[in-house]
């Protein structure tokens, strides 16, 4: 209530122009138990039908089956949708909540649909597999997107994915050009084969990329340590040089992690998007062969 | 136009008026507008040979004939024109004006399903790519598009609603509206619609067409120009600008709305307008060597001797604290400053300082109410303030840090700002796709930004309350959309001069060199050089579902919004 009060005062208006913060909340929670409602409105009928079908008439696959299938093509659709955003298809964000909520009905559908999670033949066998490659890549993707935006949010120094190879090797330039100029001015070669021998390779590429996946600081503490290891062979003129190199060494590893962090992100999607597209083929082809031998 | 594959094409560079306002517009027309009072006493001597008076009406001015009943300018458009009355009879409707629905207001254009169904055939991969016969095909370009279908007051379903009498079939004469819609003759001569052509807002008053019509409609750089070479015209327009504030912001302000039309008159009387600061703040702001100027308007401790109606720009509220000053919360149109204050030493009966410091961000324009006529006509019909301005100061500074930021950075001139919640966003660049997907296969925004916390703002157009790219722009390419204010550029009518580009404060406008359908670049036929286009976010201008970023992020985190509810939701968090 006070924040409230402070926020109206903030900005000098007449309570009724303010959106209310706990209305916000309120309204995200009615959200998620409609979704949470829509999804055992589409579930339940599904499943008790195929229940009820397989005892009387032992056709409750037919009904899973084709269940299936709808919702694999709606789930595929998501790539689709991403596509056409000049089309109003609804927004980005309602797609992926249903993404997920159709996910998890495909997945209770599919366990009721094989009756076991490895099944008999060599075909349903691949199609148990590219499933669960999809489902276990989706889980994972979902994960990782809750977890590592606030960890690169934490590294700071935003940059953009594609443009990381081309920063570094501008650091290293960077780098290089110091130690020349120092070992012009001072004309002492610890400096330059300092970083012949170690800092070379830290600026050639990302490193200490499992560090920063695990939210460890390996990166900087390897600075740190080099750094002071240098400092005492150094003059005063070279001690600046080798505070400027730091300073670039720590954007690089700020750098190291958005690389791996981000490419985290992104990889995923190189198994879950083909896995996907693989498993509505299969499932279509089963369906095909199964109209054709068994029915 | 020469053409090849392998070679690049050239095109002659766009200039000023290769797209007259009205290709219509004869020269017939401009001697009869220059043998005008309003016209023949301008010295056209002081015109430059680059922009001389016969070409600026002849270019930048149209002429328009309005039948009876119809509707010249509604109130609450965006106007990039004034009009000046050459004959015939126009009618402004005073505040508080005419309900939404009888102003036959639409909302944007109807989509083109057609061409969106089609969009995703006809991505190209080549950058930047454009129809050139586009730009040399005189009769296929429109300027500023500022018209909609005329909307006529005789058209509406019940006439009760607005006349007291009927009006007759095919009259010539609108009958008067009735008493309780208050007008204001427009006889010939008159000019209106300067406020928002000139102050890059909102229309403030509907005119009609009393009887048939005839206006000089001119563009907002003609209007300029004009004002800046005659004196006759630039008292005239400072004279409408100033009336027409204090006529709209005194009848509308809700603290006078419980006075009559009288004490109102009394107000109005004594009410000062003031300015303070560069209306061309962006120039400081761009070159940050130093802190911009911010001229002080009132100093905390120091006495006040009216009340601070807020009408245009932005002011800072704040407090001393330790060497420098807190921000305690910014003022926009609208808004006000010294009530508290001048309420307590009303009621108390003794002198209040000021608790707070305003001093202007930018430019600020301001209606100073002296405090004899507040006690007398003000107070004794308002509730006591309910909150205090200085009772903000008592939360924690550090709650305080978002606001200083974006006040600091200026984006609370920012009406649908890109904001980012970097700890929801997955950095996969969908809203950059398709945005991209939208605007032909290229991207009208970057995303990267200043940032603040978990928050950035990225690099689009924030569709400013004060677009300053506006200002220089010489053939009025960049202009805001009639219906809802965006501000976007008319790529038939832009010549690349990257005034725009200059002015924008944030950086969010591009210039990018264009190239044919083929792939090969465009070049001007003398320089070589390539003929450029400005490029910025349009808010997806035309689309049904509204900006394509916002609703290809699948993660919530990226948001379209007014600085007021930014400010509110970091508050909040």
């Amino acid at each position: 209530m006070r924040s409230k009060t402070l926020i109206r005062a903030l900005l000098a208006l007449p309570a009724a122009h303010l959106p209310r913060p706990g209305r916000e909340s309120a309204r995200a929670g009615f959200v998620a138990g409609l979704y949470l409602a829509g999804t055992l409105a589409l579930w339940l009928p599904v499943a008790a039908a195929a229940w009820y079908l397989e005892r009387r008439l032992g056709t409750g696959e037919l009904v899973t089956g084709y269940a299936l299938l709808v919702f694999t093509f709606v789930l595929a659709a998501f790539n689709l949708r991403k596509r056409l955003p000049a089309l109003p298809l609804g927004s980005a964000r309602a797609w992926k909540r249903a993404h997920l909520a159709i996910g998890a009905i495909a997945t209770a559908l599919y366990v009721q649909h094989a009756g076991s999670p490895y099944p008999m033949g060599r075909y349903e066998q691949l199609l148990a597999l590219v499933f669960c490659a999809v489902v276990v890549s989706g889980l994972l993707g979902d994960f990782l997107q809750r977890l590592l935006p606030r960890r690169l949010t934490d590294v700071g120094g935003e940059v953009i994915f594609e443009r990381i190879p081309a920063e570094i090797a501008t650091l290293r330039e960077q780098a290089e050009a110091l130690v020349l100029a120092s070992v012009r001015e001072a004309g002492s070669g610890a400096l330059s084969q300092y970083y012949v021998e170690s800092l070379d390779w830290y600026f050639r590429r990302p490193r200490f990329l499992l560090s920063h996946l695990t939210g460890g600081n390996r990166g900087g503490r390897w600075i740190r340590d080099q750094i002071s290891a240098l400092r005492r062979y150094l003059d005063e003129r070279e001690g600046r040089a080798l505070d400027q190199i730091e300073a670039l060494a720590l954007r690089k590893n700020q750098l190291d992690a958005h690389y791996v962090l981000q490419g985290a992100l992104k990889l995923w999607l190189f198994v879950h998007v083909p896995a996907g597209m693989l498993l509505v083929a299969l499932a279509c082809w089963h369906l095909l062969v199964l109209h054709i031998y068994a029915l | 136009m020469v053409s090849g594959k392998s070679e690049a094409h050239v095109l002659q560079r766009p200039k000023r008026w290769d797209t007259p306002f009205d290709t219509r517009m004869s020269d017939e027309e401009v001697r009869e507008l220059l043998a005008r009072p309003e016209f023949c006493s301008i010295d056209a001597a002081r015109f430059p040979a680059a922009a001389p008076l016969h070409g600026i009406l002849r270019n930048d001015c149209r002429i328009v004939v309005f039948r009876p009943g119809e509707l010249i300018v509604r109130e609450g458009d965006y106007g990039n024109s004034a009009f000046l009355v050459l004959a015939g009879m126009a009618r402004a409707i005073l505040p508080p004006g005419l309900p939404q629905r009888l102003l036959g207001r639409s909302t944007e254009q109807p989509p083109d399903w057609r061409a969106l169904l089609l969009e995703p055939f006809r991505r190209t991969r080549i950058p930047e790519a454009r129809d050139t016969r586009l730009y040399t095909d005189r009769a296929g370009r429109s300027g500023s598009a500022s018209r909609e279908r005329r909307v006529s007051l005789l058209e509406i379903a019940d006439w009760r609603e607005l006349f007291d009498q009927a009006p007759a079939p095919g009259s010539e004469r609108v009958p008067p509206l009735g008493a309780k819609h208050k007008t204001a003759p427009l006889p010939p001569g008159s000019l209106f619609g300067e406020v928002a052509a000139l102050g890059r807002g909102q229309r403030t008053a509907t005119v009609y067409a009393e009887t048939e019509t005839r206006v000089l409609e001119m563009r907002w750089q003609a209007l300029r120009d004009i004002m800046n070479r005659d004196e006759t015209w630039r008292q005239k327009i400072e004279r409408g600008y100033r009336s027409s504030l204090f006529r709209n912001h005194l009848m509308e302000h809700p603290l006078l709305a419980q006075l009559d039309a009288t004490a109102l008159e009394k107000v109005a009387a004594e009410t000062l307008f003031e300015t303070y600061g560069s209306f061309e703040w962006h120039l400081d702001f761009r070159n940050r060597k130093a802190a911009p100027a911010e001229p002080l308007v009132a100093a905390q401790g120091d006495y006040p001797d009216g009340l601070l109606l807020i009408t245009g720009g932005f002011g800072r509220v704040s407090i001393r604290l330790g060497t420098s000053a807190r921000t305690l919360t910014y003022l926009r149109n609208g808004d006000h400053f010294g009530l508290d204050e001048l309420y307590e030493s009303w009621r108390s009966g003794r002198e209040c300082p000021y608790e707070t410091s305003l001093s202007a961000l930018g430019y600020l324009h301001a209606l100073r109410i002296p405090y004899s006529v507040l006690a007398e006509h003000v107070f004794p019909r308002i509730a006591p303030p309910r909150t205090r301005l200085v009772d903000t100061a008592a939360r924690p500074i550090a709650d305080d840090a978002f606001l200083e930021w974006t006040v600091e950075e200026r984006f609370i001139n920012g009406s649908s700002t890109m904001l980012i919640d970097l700890d929801r966003c997955v950095r996969c660049d969908d809203c950059v796709r398709a945005c991209a997907d939208t605007h032909g296969g290229n991207p009208r925004f970057v995303r990267q930004g200043a940032t603040f916390g978990k928050w950035m703002v990225a690099h689009a157009c924030m569709h400013c309350l004060d677009p300053v790219c506006m200002i220089g722009c010489p053939t009025g390419a960049i202009h805001r959309s009639v219906a809802g204010g965006r501000v976007i550029i008319n790529d038939a009518t832009c010549i690349g001069c990257g005034t725009c580009a200059h002015s924008c404060p944030y950086d969010n406008i591009r210039l990018v060199a264009i190239r044919e359908r083929d792939g090969q670049p465009v070049l001007d036929p003398v320089s070589r050089e390539p003929i450029l286009k400005a490029t910025k976010c349009d808010l997806c201008h035309g689309l049904p579902s509204g900006p394509s970023c916002e609703r290809a992020c699948a993660h919530g985190a990226l948001k379209r919004v007014d600085l007021r509810s930014l400010v509110i939701h970091a508050s909040a968090l």
